[in-house]
């Protein structure tokens, strides 16, 4: 029986094997997947850089390509039995780890005040989605393995598991820097993904898992392609500048909607705004799932025409790509407080009125950076507590290092940065 | 946390400044369950619940030159001991934050509490977040610490936990 194929432009093929793997195609294969087509997985990215058309669904399928290549360089390593144990439950959350993910990715979630990862275990754990479904036949213990190993914060399994999906280095990163990398154009994510996937060793009881002296500067690479991705593309001025547009939007129509004022919602969003508890167990699965990007483009389209001259202004801004500048404040007037400006702000706010902005506070935008996506990679320092979940590590001469102590010039591009904050406003007048 | 909430709490510790980055992650743990907010994410680590966030926040500070670490391995010594340097204390005394000083007479006492009943104490607290009986959580504190449940000291970070939990201030 031949395999099942997807071309992919950074794998070329990414194959799933008919008979053992016939289940995967099947969820692969639900609605719930299916609609990831429909997500870009960099939001509002194509913005700034065009070719970033591509979706959580090209995404899920690669890092669950690099979980088959990653488990099968384990069965290598170690007895296939702990392996197989796991492979079913590590597959399909590889698959699923982000089949909650709303509109424009993250960007969106602080517009509908939801966190993904939720809402991907509600996905996984609700009986009336069809991944639920197929997890179950293939396993009953499928569902409840996968949501937990989608939990950040749950320990219930090994940490080797953990990691491989959720760590400084997991299957995750290694296929979004890349492909990021590649749809942008911007070229900034390379480093040698094959090495780190292929000498990855258990360790501790095979209960951890670490790398070898020799991977050391394929680390570093990688460390350093991330952090040249979040300085030059995840947190390019202009991309930051429709995101702070869209949810000052979104700020703004619900703040009329909340003064009573009719904002022609459509179906889908007037059945989301009314559940007012936008939770896993408060809005129903299937209703928080019919909020797609079209859904929300829809909207902005009707907004283009609101009476409201700032929501309309918004609108029409973001669907015409008629963006926001970036603006750098002065240094904050108390070191302890960085994001007051004194007189700085209201001053700005003055300038937009005297230009006719009637709501300046819909135009000055201030936009925290923060400072944990600045940093590319930072480890535990307390040995004793030190896993491959938070902490990269090298095993030298026979000896345990974190690669911050094993490449001391890392600590450059490592250590916390000062908070940020930077404007985005009307500044092209 | 935010630079400000942090330099509130270590102007509790006075000029001898306060001892350990155990104490500090333990002292941010009991004042966000009595309610403080703090923000910080805690995990649970070998000396009970840790948080990244205020291991971060600490270092952040060190290098803005806003707080000064004297102590630790470099100089021999087992702990590090965080105190306000004077360009931070004129900037506190320039602000305030909004809900620090309720906190201020929970914050001055726990900056003085036994180091073990505070490790014991967040642990225990840590488990009954999760298991909602305090029988439960003593128990999965004590072991995970490996000490006994029913002595002296284990009664007393009990007492202390109590009386951090949401909801008792």
């Amino acid at each position: 029986m031949s395999d099942k194929v997807f071309r992919d432009p950074l794998y070329n093929y990414i194959a799933f094997n008919r008979e053992r793997d016939e289940w995967l195609i099947e969820l692969a294969n639900c609605p719930e997947v299916q609609r990831l087509r429909r997500i870009h997985q960099l939001g509002v990215s194509n913005f700034t850089y065009p070719g970033a058309e591509h979706t959580r669904f090209s995404h899920s399928l690669g890092v669950t390509h690099l979980m088959q290549l990653v488990l099968d360089h384990l069965t290598r390593a170690c007895p296939a039995a702990k392996i197989e144990g796991a492979q079913q439950a590590l597959l399909a959350t590889a698959l699923l780890h982000d089949v909650g993910h709303g509109p424009f990715s993250h960007l969106f979630e602080p517009c509908l005040g939801i966190k993904h990862e939720k809402w991907s275990i509600a996905v996984v754990k609700d009986e009336s989605t069809q991944v639920h479904k197929v997890l179950k036949k293939q396993n009953a213990y499928l569902p409840d393995y996968v949501a937990d190993l989608i939990d950040s914060k749950n320990a219930k399994h090994p940490a080797w598991q953990r990691a491989l999906m959720s760590s400084q280095l997991d299957v995750d990163r290694l296929d979004y820097l890349r492909r990021d990398s590649l749809f942008t154009g911007a070229g900034y994510g390379h480093f040698d993904w094959y090495r780190l996937l292929t000498t990855m060793e258990f360790h501790d009881g095979e209960t951890d898992l670490v790398w070898p002296a020799k991977s050391a500067l394929a680390i570093e690479e990688y460390i350093f392609a991330r952090y040249y991705m979040y300085q030059n593309v995840y947190f390019h001025k202009t991309t930051r500048g429709f995101e702070q547009l869209l949810q000052a939007m979104w700020r703004r129509a619900n703040q009329l909607r909340q003064n009573g004022t009719d904002i022609n919602a459509n179906i889908v969003l007037d059945r989301f705004w009314k559940s007012e508890n936008p939770e896993p167990g408060k809005l129903p699965v299937a209703d928080y799932l019919a909020v797609e990007e079209f859904t929300v483009l829809e909207q902005i389209q009707r907004w283009t025409g609101n009476s409201d001259k700032s929501l309309a202004d918004c609108a029409r801004r973001f669907l015409n790509r008629d963006g926001l500048a970036k603006v750098d404040p002065p240094p904050p007037v108390n070191p302890l407080k960085v994001d007051d400006f004194g007189e700085w702000e209201p001053e700005l706010h003055k300038l937009l009125r005297n230009k006719g902005y009637e709501e300046p506070s819909m135009y000055c935008l201030p936009d925290k950076l923060d400072e944990k996506y600045l940093r590319p990679y930072f480890e535990e320092t307390e040995p004793k507590n030190q896993t491959a979940v938070n902490t990269i590590r090298v095993m030298v001469d026979g000896t345990l290092q974190t690669i911050g102590q094993h490449l001391p010039r890392l600590a450059a591009v490592i250590a916390k940065a000062e908070d940020r904050i930077v404007y985005t406003t009307r500044g092209r007048d | 946390m935010n630079r400000l909430q942090l330099a509130t709490l270590l102007s509790w510790a006075g000029d001898e400044g306060l001892q350990g980055r155990k104490r500090l992650q333990k002292v941010v743990f009991f004042l966000q369950e009595a309610g403080c907010p703090l923000d910080c994410q805690f995990t649970l680590h070998h000396f009970g619940p840790y948080s990244r966030d205020v291991a971060d926040r600490c270092d952040e500070m060190v290098a803005a030159g806003l707080i000064n670490e004297a102590g630790g391995p470099p100089n021999g010594q087992m702990q590090y001991t965080y105190a306000l340097k004077p360009k931070a204390r004129e900037a506190l005394e320039q602000t305030v934050d909004a809900e620090m000083p309720r906190f201020h007479e929970l914050g001055v006492r726990l900056i003085k509490e036994d180091l073990w009943s505070l490790e014991l104490g967040s642990t225990i607290l840590y488990f009954q977040d999760q298991e909602r009986d305090w029988g439960r959580a003593l128990n999965k504190a004590c072991e995970f610490k490996k000490v006994v449940a029913n002595i002296e000291s284990s009664q007393a970070a009990l007492a202390l936990a109590r009386q951090f939990a949401p909801g008792s201030q």
